[in-house]
């Protein structure tokens, strides 16, 4: 176990460089000049201004040379400073990726109900409960989540006004000693009773919206699993031999689902953690998402490069840790492991 | 095990529809509640502002103009919708009495373009607006005239007879919020910065020779030619001038070199270190900038505390205003416009801003050979209805006569605005060879989206319009860092663009003359027109004002004579505030001056 658990972080500094190359390649093969996306109309007609910008974010060296010198500063530690906004890459991943990490964890929260959910319906299948709760799994899963955010915001902040919308915290409020970088926690570990509050007020929004995507998903595939776990030998064989049905499903059917079950949550928390632009725009939350299409827009490479490494260190981690957790929910694999 | 089944299907059901039921009901409540608004108060909510090209008159260079603002006078509660009223009203800007300092909180949404705040680094609207409240310049303008520069820092000026020496005495009195006094140094300093750093805004300083400080109140710029555009220059919130005692502590330099030895940046981000009304407290780039009360201003400040908030999505600033969350919205469009009216307690004001949307034909016959040729650039010059692009663009939208946008000196009067005429546009086509019509590629930024403009749709309209006289446009969509890499390479045949004011002067807009930056794009070299070009060139050293506009005016009608550019649309500025707030009027370089505003 430790040795596979070792095996697997010596991998990663090689996908990580790996990573970066295609991330180099694919954002300088854009038809486009970033230094266009940088100047103004006003200094781009100045060669000693494009002269003095290039130099000074060394865009002036060839496409090898530069990637190199990213790795090189990467190896230490370094993101580089974004040349649009020219504050330093990490220090604003940094501001965003806790945000992200907040709203996402929120959400995923939520969507585990989607598990008891999906194993229900599967329970009842071609009920009413099952068809309601496919139905909304199907509503969830297929509308977009640009018009759901909206709905929410309709209901929720212009005619109830019971929550608010925008940001992190209530104007006015200041934000908690930076701990975690998440709010809630933060005011939580401080005793700041008003920012706990007003975190939580402004994530409710937001993460349910966010949540609806994910527990679409969630559920149909507690079901179809759940479904296909109950016609099983094994649950006949549990059945007849008089054990109650709530004790056959916890006991001997819920190990066999957990396990597929965990790799959809795993991966759907993946996916909400790199960001989700329409949401956090919608909603202007300070997130990783909107970070990621700013700097995509504007072709800023070290901004670009700065997301893609985060985004696939999650990815590589929370593989890592659903891998571990199989082995903890499977005896199988854990003998296999071992 | 049945029993267990049924109770369960029952509950979840009957929770379920009571779930939905209460939503509905508690739904159709605020909507009611939204239309049984007091009439009173929904006629009050729909008085429009007027500010079409506002023509205050504040008295320039004396020091009165500097403590009064000029508020555009809202019109009577009888005028009904805003868009309208906006659009037909004359500008009645009359001068009253500075904001009173009526204290609180103003706040404020917008989508953030900016992620720093240094006056010699950022050229962003959102930055320029926050470096307006915080940083002071020698002179400056009040309200929406952008035609008269007033005193700011300096409190008098002359010129040299030459024309290329300014010479400023300075206030006395003035300090930064940090204590220090404002001194002639400070501003040669803070001017030495903006040139030797080399970031995107020193352009603004290349006409500049040199900076002086003979004594502790006077300033001198010598000019390297004489150019009238000098003291609208100066008004740009770049030339803002800083501290220089705590920016040399925290690392700046203004010597040559400073684009590498300045290490400032960090510092200036984060704060401010000007003479402003306000300064700032707190800087979060994805979300809020916090300004608070400058205890060291000398004039009244309106508000305790500024807060402007990120807001990246427009139709959650428009919700957010209608709710009282936000104080103003900067960025809607016409269509949140109209889905403003009516709501209690919000103003939509429209102006008419100073962009120009313009299509460009590339006047080079190897890029277009159809484009070349005068004739037909003039048939489509005919063949655009200029009526729908008014349409599109919403409330204060006009077609503008010339390249130079109806607000700025020297713009053409509106009566030069082109006519559509299909019969002239198809009798030049069929002149120039063209009866039966051309194809041709139509390339435009379709990520753009410009005073809630998209540039998709104009691209459409435009194909339309041109199909009108034979010619096919293939549309071109790129998105807006591509297609500027093709845009500023001048190979498109034809392409729709914009040109805003980098400062109000009509000197911005020489770069469309032939040989300047935006003709080379189009194909059309120096030499091209000479009498266009001579016209231009002393246009751009004319000290008499009222010769120099005559000069431009003359150029910019040969321009819509002979030019590879159509201006189409000069297009609506639509700023939504709540109605306690008054005295609003918009800048097209610092959008809204904060403390000429005030809250009831």
């Amino acid at each position: 176990m430790t040795q596979y658990l070792i095996r697997r972080l010596l991998l990663i500094p090689f996908m990580l460089v790996g990573i970066s190359l295609i991330a180099f390649i694919l954002s300088h093969s854009v038809p486009a000049d970033p230094v266009n996306a940088a100047l103004g109309e006003g200094a781009i007609g100045k060669p000693d201004l494009v002269r003095a910008y290039k130099e000074h974010w060394g865009l002036d060296k060839s496409l090898p040379e530069q990637y190199l010198v990213y790795l090189w500063n990467l190896s230490h530690g370094d993101l580089g400073n974004s040349i649009i906004s020219r504050r330093s890459v990490a220090e604003d991943l940094g501001d965003a990726i806790p945000a992200t990490f907040e709203l996402a964890t929120a959400a995923i929260l939520i969507s585990l109900l989607g598990v008891p959910l999906g194993i229900w319906a599967a329970i009842r299948h071609r009920k009413f409960a099952d068809g309601l709760i496919r139905f909304f799994s199907l509503i969830g899963s297929s509308v977009p989540v640009f018009w759901l955010a909206y709905i929410a915001i309709f209901l929720f902040y212009t005619n109830l006004s019971i929550l608010p919308v925008g940001d992190r915290l209530d104007t006015g409020i200041k934000p908690p000693t930076h701990i975690t970088g998440f709010y809630t926690l933060d005011s939580l570990f401080t005793g700041n009773w008003s920012a706990l509050g007003s975190s939580l007020h402004h994530l409710v929004l937001p993460a349910i919206v966010l949540s609806l995507t994910t527990i679409g998903t969630i559920i149909r595939v507690s079901r179809t699993i759940t479904l296909d776990v109950l016609h099983q030998d094994y649950l006949r064989t549990a059945r007849s031999k008089g054990i109650k049905e709530l004790a056959v499903i916890a006991r001997h059917a819920l190990p066999n689902i957990l396990v597929p079950v965990v790799t959809v949550i795993s991966l759907s928390y993946g996916s909400l953690l790199s960001g989700t632009v329409l949401t956090e725009t919608i909603f202007s939350w300070p997130g990783l998402g909107r970070y990621a299409f700013q700097s995509a827009t504007k072709l800023d490479f070290p901004g670009i490069m700065g997301v893609s490494i985060v985004i696939a260190l999650i990815y590589i981690i929370i593989n890592l840790i659903v891998d571990l957790l199989y082995a903890v929910l499977d005896p199988r694999i854990r003998t296999k492991a071992a | 095990m049945t029993k267990f089944k049924g109770v369960w299907r029952g509950k979840y059901s009957l929770a379920l529809v009571l779930l939905m039921f209460s939503a509905l009901v508690l739904g159709a409540c605020g909507d009611n509640t939204a239309t049984t608004a007091p009439a009173a108060t929904t006629a009050a909510a729909t008085t429009a502002a007027a500010t079409t090209a506002a023509t205050a008159t504040t008295a320039a260079a004396t020091t009165a103009a500097a403590t009064t603002a000029a508020t555009a006078t809202t019109a009577a509660a009888t005028t009904a919708a805003a868009t309208t009223a906006a659009a037909t009203t004359a500008a009645t800007a009359t001068t009253a009495a500075a904001a009173t300092g009526s204290g609180g909180t103003l706040v404020v949404g917008t989508v953030f373009s900016s992620k720093g705040l240094d006056p010699a680094r950022e050229y962003t609207m959102t930055a320029f607006m926050v470096m307006h409240s915080v940083y002071q310049t020698l002179v400056t303008y009040v309200g929406s005239d952008v035609t008269k520069p007033v005193p700011d820092l300096a409190e008098s000026w002359t010129v040299s007879s030459d024309g290329k020496t300014y010479t400023f005495k300075l206030k006395s009195g003035v300090k930064f919020s940090s204590g220090n006094p404002v001194t002639s140094a400070d501003v040669v300093f803070s001017y030495n910065r903006l040139k030797n750093l080399k970031g995107q805004p020193a352009f603004v300083t290349d006409n500049m020779a040199s900076f002086a400080a003979p004594d502790p109140q006077t300033v001198t710029i010598t000019l390297k030619d004489v150019s009238p555009d000098t003291l609208s220059l100066l008004t740009t919130p770049s030339f803002g001038v800083i501290d220089s005692v705590t920016a040399k502590a925290n690392g700046a330099t203004d010597a040559v070199g400073a684009d590498t030895a300045d290490k400032s940046e960090d510092f200036m981000n984060n704060q401010s270190i000007g003479s402003g009304p306000f300064k700032v407290t707190a800087f979060k780039p994805e979300s809020e900038i916090d300004l608070a009360k400058n205890p060291n201003y000398a004039g009244t400040v309106a508000y305790d505390n500024i807060i402007i908030k990120n807001t990246p999505d427009v139709n959650i600033q428009k919700t957010s205003l209608e709710k009282g969350d936000i104080d103003f919205a900067l960025d809607i469009g016409p269509e949140q416009a109209d889905g403003l009216k009516g709501a209690a307690g919000v103003t939509v004001q429209q102006s008419t801003s100073l962009i120009i949307f313009f299509l460009l034909m590339n006047a080079d016959a190897s890029v277009s050979a159809p484009t070349a040729k005068n004739d037909v650039r003039q048939a489509i010059r005919y063949a655009i209805n200029y009526k729908d692009y008014i349409d599109l663009g919403g409330g204060s939208s006009i077609t503008p006569p010339g390249i130079i946008p109806i607000g700025l000196a020297g713009a053409l009067d509106k009566g030069d605005a082109p006519v559509t005429d299909l019969q002239k546009a198809k009798d030049l086509m069929a002149k120039a060879g063209y009866a039966n019509g051309f194809t041709i590629k139509l390339s435009y930024p379709s990520d753009l989206t410009q005073n809630g403009v998209k540039f998709e749709t104009m691209a459409q309209k435009m194909q339309a319009d041109l199909a009108q006289i034979n010619i096919t446009a293939e549309l071109d969509p790129k998105t807006i860092q591509v297609w500027l890499d093709e845009y500023r390479g001048g190979k498109q045949p034809m392409t729709l663009s914009l040109w805003g004011p980098d400062y109000n002067d009509p000197s911005d807009y020489l770069t469309f003359f032939p040989g300047q930056k935006l003709a080379l794009r189009a194909g059309w070299p120096a030499g091209a027109d000479p009498e266009m070009e001579a016209l231009a060139a002393k246009a751009k050293v004319e000290l008499n004002e009222t010769t120099r506009e005559s000069l431009y005016q003359q150029a910019q009608k040969l321009l819509n004579e002979r030019g590879p550019f159509i201006p189409y649309l000069q297009p609506s500025q639509v700023i939504g505030f709540r109605s306690n707030v008054s005295g609003v009027s918009v800048n097209p370089v610092w959008v809204i001056d904060f403390n000429r505003t005030s809250k009831k």
